[in-house]
């Protein structure tokens, strides 16, 4: 192949010695003393820690057992490369880019906010997604089963929708299934609760997220599977971040809202929350063009879009009959390495 | 002296790697010190290649040392605990990493074909390193620096081995334009 060539190598060589000479940062007191007082006023940091670190032998009887069980049950899945040992990590990615990686936000959006001006426009039924990542090489590397369901609920009284989204995906990893569901306002799409759970969730067994949101404030809790304790979940929502979207929503939000040739608007994705740097994800919305597009679940004639935040640029289109999301294309989806990731409608039956 | 500080020194004599863990686990400050003595250099330096930024490295060290009485508690030893702390920080560093590296991954052709650096300065090797997009300074200073395999580095990243090999080869070859413009 010609990217292992000799005179790559002879050039990393050649580089090495003076590359692990480059001039790095002392440890300072100061961070030490940090560490310890955040440390002594309760400050906790979950790590991504390998289950079974430095476990060399453990490692070992893995793929001895992987090796057999490739050998005698799976012999005509031989060929194939991908296998425990190629297990990637889990990375949660969102409908409008990956909410885990988010940042503080240091100002707030520009664009005006894109309320949900027509919310009686929305319909229960259900709607089936299709994920495809791949890899730079255009190797598809991860698959994802969408399937978001909007039923008619209550909440304490108030006319609500249920909505839930169940991902099925499928990698050369373990299988990861996720789902979310939310009660939203019908007659505002205001939040009022959501819960995540997540299995397995990089290196747990599974996560789960529990929110209820009231006012300006987020509150609630995660735990995870396998180790005992929660970690709290109190935040606030500046309202000039409004209107806050939950991710499962994202599909759906725009046919509440009237889209036009020129129309640009913002919203704010909520993150888990847990963490200070995931709570609040704003992202800008613009109509570029009209295109139609096919996919799956048909042609459509849609306002073809983009969506800016923190991390790029995506590729949206919705129907202009409805606001429907149809297809979706982000370059370079988290956790990078080029490639892109697409979204297809794949069916709808109700809406 | 403040109130960490008074709690946070070990008696003279140095303890040994598991006795310091077992006491991390128990929340001893002081042994959190003095794993963070011991440490501290080689994680900070880590991060600061992965990075390129001191503070952003600081934080990541930061990060790693308030999460290990949690960590430890899972921590099985079978290996060097350096090689385990090297592998945690090179994990939190690339979670931060990926934040940019989506950024600048999404021009990686345009940035590839016109290094991000300031004409007018002399361009020496760290500058060059430091003008990678992150994704491929990632790789380059795990495989070149750290000494991982690709397919370590495949497992941390989140992609093939194929593929990082291809962001070797784009990073050697990016790196070995810029010098041959100098």
């Amino acid at each position: 192949m010609i990217w292992s060539g000799k005179r790559d190598r002879a050039f990393g060589e050649a580089i090495r010695p003076e590359l692990a000479r480059m001039t790095t940062p002392s440890p300072s007191a100061a961070l030490r003393e940090r560490i310890l007082s955040d440390r002594a006023a309760g400050a906790r940091i979950i790590l991504p820690v390998e289950r079974n670190a430095g476990g060399f032998p453990v490692r070992y009887l893995v793929a001895a057992v992987a090796v057999i069980v490739g050998l005698v049950v799976l012999p005509s899945r031989r060929a194939s490369r991908d296998d425990v040992g190629n297990a990637q990590p889990v990375v949660l990615d969102s409908f409008f880019g990956s909410v885990v990686y988010a940042e503080q936000p240091g100002s707030a959006p520009s664009l005006p906010a894109a309320f949900p001006v027509r919310p009686e426009r929305l319909h229960a039924g259900t709607l089936r997604y299709r994920r495809v990542f791949s890899d730079s090489l255009e190797h598809v590397t991860k698959t994802v089963e969408s399937v978001l369901s909007l039923t008619a609920d209550s909440s304490t009284g108030v006319a609500a929708w249920r909505v839930t989204r169940i991902d099925q995906e499928r990698s050369s990893g373990p299988p990861v299934t996720s789902a979310e569901t939310l009660l939203v306002r019908q007659k505002d799409l205001g939040l009022i609760t959501r819960a995540v759970h997540v299995r397995p969730y990089t290196h747990w067994k599974g996560i789960n997220i529990e929110q209820r949101i009231t006012g300006d404030s987020v509150n609630g809790r995660m735990t995870l599977d396998d180790i005992k304790g929660m970690r709290p979940i109190a935040r606030r929502l500046p309202s000039a971040y409004a209107p806050y979207l939950s991710d499962a929503f994202a599909p759906v939000y725009l046919a509440t809202v009237p889209l036009s040739a020129r129309w640009q608007g913002s919203v704010t994705l909520l993150g888990w929350a847990v963490i200070p740097k995931d709570v609040l994800r704003p992202v800008q919305l613009r109509v570029t063009g009209e295109e139609r597009v096919r996919v799956p679940a048909g042609t459509f004639d849609c306002w073809r879009m983009t969506i800016s935040h923190s991390g790029g640029v995506i590729d949206y289109w919705v129907r202009k009959s409805d606001g429907i999301a149809v297809r979706l294309v982000e370059p370079n989806p988290p956790p990078g390495g080029g490639g892109e990731r697409v979204v297809t409608l794949v069916s709808q039956s109700g809406m | 002296m403040t109130a960490t500080a008074r709690n946070d020194r070990l008696p003279s004599t140095p303890r040994s790697d598991a006795e310091l863990v077992t006491l991390v686990a128990g929340g001893d400050l002081a042994a959190l010190g003095g794993l963070y003595d011991r440490y501290a250099g080689i994680l900070l330096a880590v991060a600061y290649r992965l990075l390129m930024s001191k503070d952003d490295a600081e934080d990541v060290v930061h990060d790693v040392f308030v999460g290990l009485p949690e960590a430890f508690r899972r921590y099985e030893e079978r290996g060097a605990l350096a090689g385990w702390l090297k592998r945690v920080t090179v994990r939190v560093a690339l979670s931060r990493l990926r934040r940019d590296e989506v950024r600048a991954a999404q021009s990686l052709d345009a940035s590839l074909g016109a290094p991000q650096r300031d004409t007018a300065a002399a361009i020496d090797l760290e500058s060059a390193v430091a003008a990678l997009p992150p994704s491929l300074r990632a790789v380059l200073v795990l495989k070149e620096v750290e000494g991982y395999s690709h397919a370590e580095i495949g497992d941390m990243i989140g992609i093939s081995v194929a593929a990082s090999k291809v962001r070797l080869h784009r990073a050697l070859r990016a790196l070995r334009r810029q010098l041959e413009e100098e």
